[in-house]
């Protein structure tokens, strides 16, 4: 590095060990697949540390790299429409074998919802971030993520109650 | 108000998830390191770093002056003369950046002039964003001798270069026949300053051929080429860990500044 800080890099290494994990999560209901959102994930790092000095004075250090990794998932998504494997191919190592099921089940029905309505579901109903928040995040109107939310929920309804027939959660 | 069911649904698929991430943090740190060198978006810039670079600069401009005149104490392969550290004005003393061709080169049209600055060798991977994205370009590039990646970047000037200090060592085993660490700093005839760099290399070997100019108008252009690949081989496509091809980078740091020096760069 040619200009290194030590104490800003330890820095961000707490912060990656202190978040990596709910970003990866993040990461993998969006993606749908457990390598590339380790890809994905790691690209969020590694833009979050090369502007660690902006970054970390940032009010909300979280907030800004689930904005760097949402951004990077949307601009990924713009370029590359193909090369999504079927869920029960994907090895995942780091799953425990609790709920693979409905886990499998919320993955699958994600991945039928276009990629910005995928993300409005995803950080509503995982981060539970206000309808104002995730506007933010993707630098639009509160209206048009009510909107995204609103016809993704349905799909992701429609979606989980064919697969999910009979279960008493839908 | 969201809908509970599906608040339930998502936190029960979230505890079951436990990924083991040590891996990817160790190596988007390292790829941090990298790309933060290469734009030199630096952290640790401090106020009194400019004060002292003025101070050097002043010292150096006399330095030059009277070497002109009496001969030159130290001059590189590039025929520069080069000194550890140097900076020819304060930063904030620079014109400002023409805008004249808007917020910055796109990556194609980094490529169209690329092309024309590249020693023979097929382009064989363009990388997509966010590694090419305005005023930055991604690639890999292959002179039938190994495929290399090369990061080409133009931007307004952010902080005054400087080499590090104390010097890198490497992460990793360096390559049999690799070329050594070094860095050293120069001012050409029309007020660029340049910075060429040979880096560390990191856990898997991989290092760059890095040259940098800040010209007089307040453009940086920058140019990294590694001894292997980041992005676009087949075998990264899971893993995205640097691929050492070979045990040194194409071309050479002054052939390089040459290319970064092309005033086909612009914003």
């Amino acid at each position: 590095m040619t200009r290194q800080n030590g104490t800003a890099e330890a820095e961000f290494g707490e912060f990656a060990a202190a978040q990596a994990g709910q970003l990866f999560r993040i990461a993998y209901l969006l993606c749908g697949d457990w390598h590339e959102a380790q890809d994905l994930v790691q690209t969020a790092l590694t833009k979050l540390f090369v502007a660690w000095g902006r970054a970390s004075r940032a009010d909300n250090v979280g907030s800004y790299a689930r904005s760097v990794l949402v951004n990077s998932y949307l601009s990924s998504r713009r370029l590359r429409r193909h090369g999504e494997l079927p869920v029960a191919e994907v090895f995942e190592a780091g799953v425990s074998d609790g709920d693979a099921d409905l886990r499998l089940t919320l993955v699958a029905a994600l991945r039928q919802l276009p990629p910005r309505a995928r993300t409005v579901v995803v950080l509503r109903y995982l981060e539970d971030l206000s309808i104002e928040s995730v506007a933010s995040y993707l630098d639009t109107t509160p209206a048009a993520v009510k909107s995204l939310n609103t016809r993704g929920i349905a799909q992701l309804r429609e979606h989980l109650g064919a697969q999910q027939t009979g279960s008493p959660r839908w | 108000m969201v809908d509970d069911d599906i608040v339930a649904i998502f936190a029960t698929v979230a505890q079951d998830i436990e990924p083991d991430l040590v891996a990817v943090i160790g190596e988007a740190t390292r790829q941090g390191r990298r790309r933060r060198a290469r734009r030199r978006l630096a952290i640790a810039c401090t106020a009194s770093a400019s004060v002292v670079a003025v101070a050097v600069a002043a010292t150096v401009a006399a330095h030059l002056a009277s070497a002109r005149v009496h001969g030159s104490p130290a001059v590189g392969p590039g025929g520069h003369h080069h000194s550890p550290a140097l900076k020819p004005k304060a930063h904030h003393t620079r014109p400002p950046v023409p805008q004249a061709h808007g917020p910055g080169m796109r990556p194609g049209q980094m490529l169209a002039v690329l092309r024309k600055l590249l020693p023979p060798g097929t382009i064989t991977y363009v990388a997509p964003p966010p590694f090419s994205e305005r005023g930055s370009l991604e690639l890999n590039f292959d002179d039938r001798k190994g495929a290399v990646d090369i990061i080409v970047s133009v931007a307004p000037t952010p902080d005054p270069l400087g080499c590090p200090n104390p010097p890198l060592s490497d992460e990793g085993k360096r390559p049999a026949g690799a070329s050594p660490i070094s860095c050293a700093t120069s001012v050409l005839a029309n007020g660029d300053v340049v910075m060429q760099e040979v880096t560390e290399a990191d856990f898997a070997g991989y290092y760059d051929f890095a040259v940098y100019v800040d010209r007089p108008d307040g453009v940086t252009v920058s140019i990294d080429v590694g001894n292997g690949t980041l992005q676009g081989t087949p075998h990264l496509a899971r893993q995205g860990w640097p691929w050492v091809d070979r045990a040194v980078p194409p071309g050479s740091l002054a052939f390089w500044e040459t290319v970064v020096t092309s005033p086909k760069w612009h914003l």
